[in-house]
């Protein structure tokens, strides 16, 4: 693996060094774009702005926390010739990284100093001591799944569910999804408090113990991106010592996050779910998706809502920006009630309609006031209040 | 053409108007708190009174010239500013208020006519039917209108309006004779970075190169020389822009140290916004709540405190937003300070709009019955006349120093002039 390497002047002392690899760069780009994703631009401690690389048993594992979420990544497209550690700054490794344009890259460790060579590049890296580097556990035989979900199954809950996470602080926990597992259930809920998505799924149980949890929207966005890069297998979960662990993968090539859990108490949110919604309307995804984007294109910061009327096999949606202009668009519906207008946050509509896979959704609704449901493929509700336009 | 009718020291003359024996004399107006000179008649102005200056260092030159002080009284300013405005209403029927004190008058649609005596009519119909001096500037423009007021005050000539020359060399005259940095939206730094390039006058600044002005500073720089070359680049904003925000903040008139006092203060803030809140038809998405020692006293330890709630859906209602202010207040307070100003700030505002919130349990129908009832009651026998008992009910040392206050001639009933035959 190792490629031609042009004799360049470096001020590194020539003595052994303590960890040497060649790596496919390309695995090594993904694997520090992956890890630093955790490190936080801005961090009190350097320390926590760093990347460890351990080489050993022919592998390379990566690691990184913000002391609330750590990632843990092995890869072996690596040539170990030498074992060793080093803790970097993660952005300039990953710049570096990044930049090269060579098929390999060689890595050496001497003290705290990372020297990287592509094939007429060669950087030097200042870096900080192992030993200050907080652990990241892996999801190894010492822990004991609660459960157990397809990887592409899991990707698609976080993906139908995590868009609807709060941002703001809240008087309930809603900064983060509810992991609320039931045997062999496990349904996924996010809520900003004006909106609310729930997916559901079937999970492998491994132990009887139902819980609920809720986890930290980063620590799902993280997940969420390994999940894309390694959507095979299952994923275990495990939710211990108030930490929730996800484990991908095995041997030389897993991944690990593990994640404080939110605190507090999710709102009751099975009591906002509307069981009396009597009004159906059934659409073509793309279509409704289409039409709520083009309505909003005059909308403002002022006037942010736009106006759905439903009449006899016709939805017409309606906005207003003040100060530009007026958009209406017609999308043909099965809907065969009295005119019925609601109002809605177009942005709230789009969210769940790009995320929804199937071609159809049902749209339940009781009137003007009432919150609005999107379903779709039996597994994903979607409530939304409406927007008061008067 | 565009004019700008600006009152002519507006404060002082409003003041004068029901005390018409402050006729000739120097009259000024003080900031909150009595602190410093906010407005000034022109007999105070010749007397060498600053604007701005910290009231206690005019002492002597207020002995010296007899001069009339008074507390800003803006229940009166206010009122006498709706007058003003009322009375070019019956003129010019588009206009935008830009100001207490200034108005903007489209009088595109009225160009057949001779506007400057128009504009010499609504000057003198005006003073008759409110009492203010005005002066009128009249130009192709907002910013030459802008720039003709200040010809009107400044030419006794003009005797208060001023239309602008459309053509040269008597608009290059009008325009040269005025300096660069007392161009609407020039400003003092903008004016000395001017004058550092050679730009000295407002004629200078019309023939600069657009490109190069936006290079050198922004695009506002470049609206206001185009303006100034007579080409519209802003129009009338006939209906003001919502607004963001609503702040309700004041300086104490004595230094602030216990709870209770902050607490009575923060409440009347809370409940005087969210009152204002919906007079204005708008709801608030959240509330915030900032208190701050005296920065300028070097001697005393130095603390600013606040804190963010947020609302769900948004809210004008009293109870909801006093009840947040108050929990803010409790985190925001540190106890061992001299605290000299507090406020609230709604933000997130919305009007019209309303988004539902999932877990929203109040009763929304029952809170707008309340509110109406007691703004009712508020109009009908004078504000704060049903008010939270958060809000105090003796008189603290918190309260704005106002001294010299005049009455609220118009606006309170028990306070209206008496004529005595």
């Amino acid at each position: 693996m190792d490629g031609p390497i042009l004799p360049v002047e470096t001020t590194m002392p020539s003595t052994a060094t303590a960890m040497k690899i060649v790596c496919d760069r390309t695995a090594l780009a993904d694997a520090v774009s992956l890890v630093s994703g955790v490190v936080a631009a801005r961090s009190p401690s350097p320390v926590l702005q760093c990347l460890r690389i351990t080489a050993g048993d022919g592998q390379l594992r990566f690691s990184a926390t913000d002391l609330e979420i750590g990632v843990a990544q092995t890869i072996d497209e690596v040539d170990v010739q030498q074992e060793g550690e080093v803790l970097v700054p993660a952005d300039k490794l990953s710049q570096i990284v990044k930049a090269s344009d060579d098929p390999t890259l060689t890595l050496e460790a001497e003290g705290d100093r990372l020297r990287i060579r592509g094939l007429g590049s060669n950087w030097s890296l200042h870096g900080f001591p192992v030993s200050e580097a907080p652990e990241v556990e892996d999801f190894d035989e010492s822990i004991t799944a609660d459960y157990e979900v397809p990887a592409v199954i899991l990707r698609k809950q976080i993906q139908r569910t995590l868009f609807a996470a709060a941002n703001e602080q809240s008087r309930y926990a809603i900064n983060g999804v509810l992991f609320e597992r039931s045997g062999q259930t496990l349904r996924c809920v996010a809520t900003d408090g004006r909106r609310l998505a729930l997916s559901s799924c079937s999970c492998e149980k491994t132990t009887d113990q139902d819980g609920n949890t809720i986890v930290p929207s980063k620590a799902l966005q993280l997940l969420g991106k390994l999940l894309d890069a390694r959507a095979q297998g299952e994923v275990r979960v495990s939710i211990r010592d108030g930490r929730a662990h996800f484990g991908i993968g095995h041997g030389s090539r897993n991944a690990t996050i593990t994640s404080t859990l939110v605190e507090g108490s999710f709102p009751p949110w099975s009591d906002v779910v509307p069981k009396d919604n009597d009004i159906h309307v059934t659409m073509d995804t793309s279509s409704l998706a289409g039409a709520v984007r083009r309505a909003a294109l005059l909308t403002s910061q002022e006037s942010r809502g736009v106006k759905l009327t439903f009449s006899a096999g016709n939805l017409v949606i309606t906005s207003r920006a003040p100060d530009t202009g007026e958009a209406e668009i017609r999308v043909d519906c099965n809907y065969d009630g009295d005119e019925l207008s609601i109002g809605f946050n177009p942005g709230y509509l789009t969210d769940a309609l790009k995320i929804i896979d199937s071609p159809e959704i049902i749209l339940s609704l009781k009137g003007p006031q009432k919150p609005g449901v999107l379903k779709a493929d039996g597994e994903f509700i979607y409530v939304v209040m409406p927007v008061s336009l008067d | 053409m565009y004019a700008l009718a600006d009152c002519n020291n507006f404060y002082a003359s409003c003041e004068r108007v029901f005390e018409p024996k402050l006729e000739g004399r120097p009259v000024v107006v003080l900031s909150n708190n009595d602190g410093c000179v906010v407005a000034r008649s022109q007999e105070a102005k010749d007397a060498g009174i600053g604007m701005g200056e910290p009231a206690f260092k005019c002492r002597d030159r207020f002995d010296r010239y007899q001069v009339v002080v008074r507390s800003s009284n803006y229940t009166l300013y206010d009122d006498m500013s709706r007058r003003v405005v009322r009375s070019i209403l019956e003129f010019v029927p588009d206009v935008e208020i830009y100001s207490i004190d200034e108005v903007f008058l489209d009088l595109r649609p009225l160009n057949h006519l001779d506007v400057e005596s128009l504009c010499r009519t609504i000057r003198n119909r005006v003073k008759q039917w409110t009492g203010i001096p005005i002066s009128i500037g009249i130009a192709s423009t907002k910013t030459l209108a802008k720039l003709a007021n200040r010809i009107a005050k400044k030419d006794p000539t003009a005797q208060g309006v001023f239309q602008l020359p459309e053509t040269d060399p008597d608009r290059a005259l009008a325009l040269d004779s005025v300096d660069v940095g007392d161009v609407w939206g020039v400003g003092s730094r903008w004016g000395a970075k001017l004058r550092g390039l050679g730009i000295r006058s407002a004629l200078d600044l019309a023939r600069m190169p657009t490109d190069d002005l936006r290079k050198r500073f922004n695009v506002v720089a470049q609206r206001t020389a185009l303006e100034l070359r007579g080409l519209v680049c802003q129009e009338l904003e006939d209906v003001a822009p919502p607004r963001k925000t609503l702040v309700r903040s004041r300086s104490f008139g004595d230094m602030v140290t216990d709870f209770e006092q902050m607490s009575e203060a923060i409440a009347n803030h809370a409940v005087r916004a969210a009152e204002k809140l919906r007079h204005e038809g708008g709801t608030a998405g959240q509330v915030s709540v900032f208190l701050s020692t005296n920065r300028f006293r070097d001697d005393l330890p130095q603390y600013h405190g606040g804190g963010t709630a947020a609302f769900l859906p948004a809210t004008a209602s009293t109870p909801i937003i006093l009840r947040e202010a108050m929990r803010l207040t409790r985190f925001a307070w540190r106890q061992g300070f001299h605290y000299k100003k507090a406020g609230v700030m709604l933000g997130d505002l919305s009007f019209g709009e309303i988004q539902g919130g999932l877990f929203d349990t109040r009763d929304h129908p029952r809170d707008d019955r309340l509110m109406a009832a007691l703004d009712e009651v508020n109009r009908k026998m004078g504000a704060g006349t049903l008010r939270p008992a958060a809000t105090g009910v003796t008189p603290k040392g918190w309260r704005m120093k106002r001294e010299h206050c005049s009455p609220k001639y118009t606006t309170c009933w028990r306070e209206l002039p008496r004529v005595q035959t």
